[in-house]
Order: C-alpha cells, then sequence, then structure tokens
C-alpha cells in the first residue's frame, strides 16, 4: 500500500488554489494552523466522516480525492478569504481590538461564503461585514460574566442548599483497573479503541479517585493546596489572574475560568444550568461529571508518573512524555533560560511539571465538559502530549518574565 | 548535540531543527515523533522553506547568545527590530512549529521600531518601513496592537566606562582576571568579551578581594555575583556603570593553589557557579568572528545588518 504525506497533499492542493486564498496562509503560502483546524477539517475535509483523510497519510489512490475536494471547496475558500479581509476592515471600523480575528471569524466566514458567495460581487458585503462584526461583538461574552454572577448572587441560599445537598455524592465500589498501562502503551501510534471503551465501561478512573479520598493525595497532585478536598464554595467573585487551583476554585470561578472566548461560549448550556451542572461535576469522582474525562485524567496521571526522575519509563505514552521533558532542558540551556537556580517564588510553578501537568489536564477535561466536546481514544495522546507542551511554553514563559523582573528590580 | 551556544534551533512539530553555527551548513533534523514531522518534513527540499526556517533559526541564535561586546565591537542588537523579524520569520513557517501559539508568543514580545533612528540609512530605512508594514499586517490578523515606533533619537555612541578609576587603596598581593561564562548570566548582561578582574589587596593587616566588570553594551541592569575560591560576593553598580564588590578573604585564601584562585562571575537565581569550561574562549572568539560577520552580511536579518546604525 503506497501512502502520501497528507501535509504534502494539502500543500500542494493549497498552492493551487492561488493568490485568492492567501489571507488564510502564511508567509509561506500554507494554509495556517488555524486555517487547518477551523476551516479544512471541520468544514472541508472532515476527517471523522472520510476517515481516509484523517491520520498523517493518506494512501495514494484517496490522494486525488482529496485534492478534488479541495479544489472543489476553492471558490468557497477564496470567498471565505474575501469575507476574512471585509470583516478585518469592519473590525477595524468599528475600533474593536477584542480577541484574535482567526479564532472568532474564520468559521462565520466560511458561513458567510456559503451563504452570500464571493463578496466581491455582493454590492451589499460591507453591509453584511459591519452587521457581522457588531453581531459577533455584541458584549456577549461579557454579558455571560455579568449574568453567571448575577444569577449566583441571587440565588445563593438556594444554590448553596444544593450545593451542601450533593458534596460529596455518594461513591460505588468499582473494580480495580489493571489495563490502563496497555492502553498508554501504544495510545500514541495505534489506540486500542476497544480496550478504551472497556476502561470507560468498567469506570477505571472512578475506580482510582478513590486514592483521591486519602489525605494528600490530590495535594501531591498539585490539584488542591488541602490535605482533604473541601466541598468547593458558591463564590461570589472571581479573577482570571488569581484562580486558586482546579478544586480548590469556587463554583464560580470553574464556569469563569472557561469564559474565556466567545467562540467556545456558543458551545456551552445557559448559564441557570450550567452552574447546576457545575455543583454536581464537583460532586463527582475527581470532580468531572464524565467517565471519559476520569479515564484520560488517570491515563495522564499514569503517563507523568516519573516524568522527572531517572530510571526507565513505562513504554509508550510515558516514555515519549518523558522523552520531551528531557529534551527540555536541552532547549531551555539553547534559550538561555535559568538553569540551576530559580526564584523562590517561581519554583514550584516550574519544577512541579507533574503538578502543572495534571492542573492542567484536568482544566483541559473540564473545559471539553463544559463544551460538550467528546474525547475518542485516538485523540487521548494528541491530548497527553499536548498538555506537557503547553505547560513546557508557560514554564518558559515564567522563567523569562522572572528573569526580566530581576533585571528591573536590579 | 551541538553546545547550546552555537546552536540555531527550531522547534518543530515532532523534531528539532537545528543548525551548527560553527560547522556544517546544513541542518541536523533530530525526529522525535515521527508522524507529526511527516506533515512538514518534505518540505525542508524545497529551498524557500528550508531559508525560512534557517532564518527562524538564526533569529532564534540571535535573540539568545548574540555576544554585544564594547571591546569587540559587536554592537547590541536592536530588541525592538529584532522582535519585530522574530515575529514575521515565526509566522512564516507557523505551520511546521511545535508551539501553535508561537506567532501570539512572538507578537507579544513587540516593541517599539525606531524608524526614525534607521532615516539616516535609505535602504536600511526602507526595509524597515516595510518590515513595519508587514508587522501591522500580521499584528492585526491576530488581534495584537502593534506599538507605535519610537520617534527617539539615536542611542548614545558606546562609551568604555574608565576602567580602574585610581589606584586602589592597599597594598596588591595579586592580581589577575577571568572571562565571564556566558552561560552563567542572562542574555545581555554582561559585555561577552571583557574579563572581570580581581584584585587581593592587604589592607590595615586584613586581605581584601575587589572584584569588578565593565559594564554590559546593552544597559540590562543585572544582579551579579561572582565566587572566588572559597567566598561569594555580590557585584553593584558604580556610577560608571561598572559591577564591583569587594569582601575580606580569609587569610588562608591567598594559599590556594592557583586552579582555586579563579573569579567566577554569575548571575543568582539564573545559574550556579561552575567550573570554566576550556573549550570555551575558542568556541567564542568564532562566535564572535561569526556575529562581525552578520553586521556585513547582505543575506543577514535587517536587525544584524542595522546592528552598528543604531
Amino acid at each position: 500500500m503506497t501512502t502520501v504525506s497528507r501535509g504534502q497533499v494539502l500543500a500542494q492542493a493549497w498552492a493551487e488554489l492561488g493568490p485568492a486564498v492567501a489571507p488564510l496562509s502564511n508567509g509561506l503560502g500554507r494554509p495556517l494552523v488555524r486555517t487547518e483546524k477551523l476551516i479544512l477539517d471541520p468544514l472541508v475535509l472532515r476527517p471523522t466522516h472520510n476517515p481516509r483523510f484523517a491520520g498523517v497519510s493518506v494512501r495514494a489512490e484517496h490522494a486525488g480525492e482529496l485534492r478534488a475536494v479541495l479544489a472543489a471547496a476553492g471558490p468557497a475558500l477564496a470567498a471565505t478569504a474575501g469575507w476574512f479581509t471585509l470583516l478585518k476592515k469592519a473590525r477595524r471600523r468599528a475600533k474593536v481590538t477584542e480577541g484574535n480575528p482567526q479564532d472568532l471569524y474564520f468559521q462565520r466566514c466560511y458561513e458567510l461564503a456559503t451563504e452570500y458567495g464571493d463578496p466581491g460581487i455582493r454590492p451589499d458585503a460591507d453591509r453584511i461585514a459591519t452587521d457581522t462584526i457588531a453581531e459577533l461583538h455584541e458584549p456577549g461574552g461579557r454579558l455571560t460574566v455579568t449574568e453567571l454572577r448575577e444569577f449566583v448572587r441571587t440565588h445563593a441560599p438556594e444554590l448553596t442548599a444544593l450545593l451542601t445537598r450533593t458534596w460529596p455524592a455518594p461513591r460505588q465500589r468499582t473494580a480495580p483497573a489493571a489495563r490502563l498501562a496497555d492502553f498508554l502503551a501504544t495510545s500514541a501510534e495505534a489506540p486500542d479503541a476497544e480496550l478504551f471503551a472497556t476502561l470507560v465501561e468498567g469506570r477505571a478512573g472512578t475506580h482510582e479517585s478513590a486514592e483521591v479520598e486519602r489525605p494528600g493525595v490530590a495535594l501531591g497532585y498539585g490539584l488542591t493546596d488541602h490535605q482533604r478536598l473541601v466541598p468547593p464554595a458558591l463564590g461570589s467573585t472571581a479573577s482570571k489572574k488569581q484562580l486558586p487551583k482546579p478544586l480548590d476554585r469556587s463554583i464560580l470561578e470553574r464556569l469563569f475560568a472557561s469564559f474565556t472566548s466567545a467562540f467556545h461560549r456558543e458551545a456551552m448550556a445557559e448559564v441557570p444550568a450550567l452552574v447546576r451542572q457545575e455543583i454536581h461535576r464537583c460532586a463527582q469522582p475527581w470532580q468531572l461529571a464524565e467517565e471519559v474525562s476520569r479515564l484520560v485524567l488517570v491515563l495522564g496521571r499514569d503517563a507523568t508518573d516519573g516524568l522527572d526522575a531517572d530510571g526507565p519509563a513505562a513504554p509508550g505514552a510515558a516514555t515519549r512524555l518523558r522523552a520531551r521533558w528531557q529534551r527540555e532542558a536541552f532547549v531551555r540551556r539553547v534559550q538561555r533560560l535559568p538553569a540551576a537556580e530559580v526564584p523562590e517564588r517561581s519554583r514550584a510553578d516550574v519544577f512541579g511539571v507533574r503538578q502543572a501537568y495534571l492542573r492542567r489536564l484536568w482544566v483541559r477535561l473540564h473545559g471539553r465538559e463544559l463544551r460538550a466536546e467528546e474525547v475518542t481514544a485516538d485523540q487521548v495522546w494528541d491530548l497527553l502530549d499536548g498538555v506537557l507542551r503547553s505547560v513546557i511554553m508557560d514554564q518558559r514563559d515564567q522563567l523569562r518574565s522572572a528573569l526580566s523582573r530581576e533585571a528591573g528590580a536590579a | 548535540m551541538t553546545h547550546p551556544e552555537q546552536t540555531a534551533l527550531v522547534e518543530a512539530a515532532g523534531a528539532l531543527v537545528s543548525w551548527d553555527l560553527l560547522g556544517a551548513p546544513e541542518p541536523v533534523v533530530e525526529v522525535h515523533a515521527a508522524d507529526r514531522a511527516a506533515a512538514w518534513q518534505w518540505e525542508l527540499a524545497e529551498p524557500a522553506v528550508l531559508t525560512a526556517v534557517h532564518r527562524l533559526a538564526l533569529l532564534n541564535w540571535a535573540r539568545f547568545w548574540w555576544p554585544a561586546s564594547a571591546l569587540a565591537g559587536v554592537p547590541v542588537l536592536h530588541p525592538a527590530l529584532l522582535a519585530a523579524e522574530h515575529a514575521l520569520a515565526t509566522h512564516a513557517v507557523s505551520h511546521l512549529l511545535d508551539d501553535e501559539q508561537a506567532t501570539e508568543r512572538a507578537l507579544a514580545a513587540l516593541l517599539p521600531l525606531p524608524l526614525e533612528a534607521l532615516s539616516a540609512n535609505e535602504n536600511l530605512h526602507a526595509e524597515a518601513l516595510a518590515l513595519a508594514e508587514r508587522l501591522a499586517e500580521l499584528a492585526e490578523d491576530f488581534g495584537v496592537q502593534a506599538p507605535a515606533p519610537a520617534a527617539a533619537a539615536r542611542r548614545d555612541d558606546y562609551a568604555l566606562a574608565a576602567g580602574g578609576g585610581g589606584q586602589p587603596g592597599g597594598l596588591v598581593v595579586q592580581r589577575g582576571s577571568a572571562p565571564v561564562d556566558w552561560s552563567l548570566v542572562p542574555a545581555g548582561a554582561a559585555d561577552a568579551v571583557a574579563e572581570a578582574s580581581w584584585i587581593i589587596l592587604r589592607r590595615n593587616g586584613i586581605s581584601v578581594l575587589e572584584a569588578s566588570i565593565p559594564p554590559s553594551p546593552g544597559g540590562f541592569p543585572p544582579r551579579l555575583a561572582a565566587r572566588f575560591g572559597p567566598v561569594e560576593l555580590d557585584l553593584e553598580p558604580t556610577p560608571t556603570g561598572e559591577l564591583t564588590g569587594s569582601i575580606p578573604l580569609p587569610a588562608t585564601a591567598l594559599l590556594l593553589p592557583a586552579d582555586q584562585r579563579v573569579l567566577t562571575v554569575y548571575a543568582p537565581e539564573f545559574a550556579a557557579p561552575a567550573p570554566p569550561d576550556p573549550a570555551a574562549p575558542a568556541r567564542r572568539a568564532a562566535l564572535v568572528g561569526f556575529a562581525l560577520s552578520r553586521l556585513e552580511d547582505p543575506a543577514a536579518s535587517l536587525t544584524e545588518r542595522a546592528g552598528r546604525l543604531l
């Protein structure tokens, strides 16, 4: 079976679309990461419906088809690019500076392209662009936070009662899950969907949650500052800069943390439902509502056990994550970042890599639950790897800002 | 892997692409996730892509290791030009980078561009204007406000602060000097070539160690310290910009074997003092030579070519 790199086919087919799609391309004329993520994958190629287009390589006989699909979408993509340019102009006119235009407008532009076609031949294109910007930047996101605060404030007695009644939910005994390691061993190259389903069904994540009920365990994972999990408060204020550890966040803070982008907000439930769901979620094992999320958290926990230790790591995911972390030491030296000593105040943030990892993984899983995004077996590795990557990038940013603070303070 | 100081690196998805600045002109590609690397690796065969990746790698090196030195005549690179070119170079190859947010991160570091200061040279000025324009467009695409260009005047010519400044008070018993290990201080914290000097004085029956290093050409106000044999001292800035410090020495320090009578300058909370690397002087001299050659190289970045002007 001959295969070709999907990226290569995509790049060639994209190049054939010509300068019309330049607003969706980078300096080398390749589709932007967001073009691929927000437009090509979900709207044009749709690999979940067209598994032959999924993966990093496609079979030779499907390459032509992939090219044809992209070529057929050419006019729509060119129109999308046209709308994007117009929307940026309208944004400038409206003096909007909030948010990343690619995140906010790409998918909308594709919709506009499908609905109205090429903006170049529509006399009312400017008006549509202006209206779209006005609609997209209605203070929706803000309103939701205000709405959220208002709802929690006015319903405080009732919600507090619900919280007290619910937390913690009674636990059922579950059977031990022995095959977590089996899944991790192959999750990167050939994820075993059947085994994943079995683990979910066997409630492996729930079973493993028994251990966080023991004093000090969740603390050791960096998920809380307490020896024992404390029932979450309802909360009345939240600030993005000073969020407590995930399991110490109030109901309001948990939801607030997810209200970061208008794009994601759309996929979430209405405020009253959201608050009640969150109260129930807190009472569940790992304070996550879905068994799949719990399982992935436990997989992340196991894959990072011994991340920064010596000695052999388990094969598969753990070995790969360890390799990434070890490579990071070299990259940091190439980037001339602090090595031996780190300011005391950021030491825990910077060197508690596994804690930072599990915190971030929990937050991602929580966010996916809120947006009702499922996690499939073949997404697990990307998720586990992506979390370490983002922890590493954040640590570097922290080290750099610690350096410039040092410079400023001297 | 080559020594970090001479490595121009790009972190691509699933692989590290690096050039040894003092070695072969071809990149070394170290793949660690074949599936992710497969999505773009074929592109390195295209000259335009290879050039763009190389460009980013070199700018990365310039950000971290550029050996600015008043003594060696290597000018400080203008941080705003560097940040601007780095953001554009990052975006050009964004599709093959490991960090999906690399462009945003690079844009967050933008500073006001010194367009006026570059007007002395028509070509460089035109290039800088084009750069500013492309940057503004890119910033807009990402919803970032590019800072308005600075109307600042040219930076003063670098002047070596007068060294020494009078006779030390006391009887000089021993003296010496030592290069500053680049990897023990943050970028720009010390002149890349100037040596730290030390003197042991006898004063009123006490031995005192005095150490000083010349000011950094970049004006980075570092917090530095030095270790000498068993003692450690902080180096404080003087009005001339020089960093100096002194500390009483135990009598036994005078009897230290020569290999321990070594001054090691380091930045606390950045690196721990380490013994000198015997390969460092040759490597660093070569890197200073490399940096000097970049100033005149038509293929180098605008930041490097404008180095002497700003």
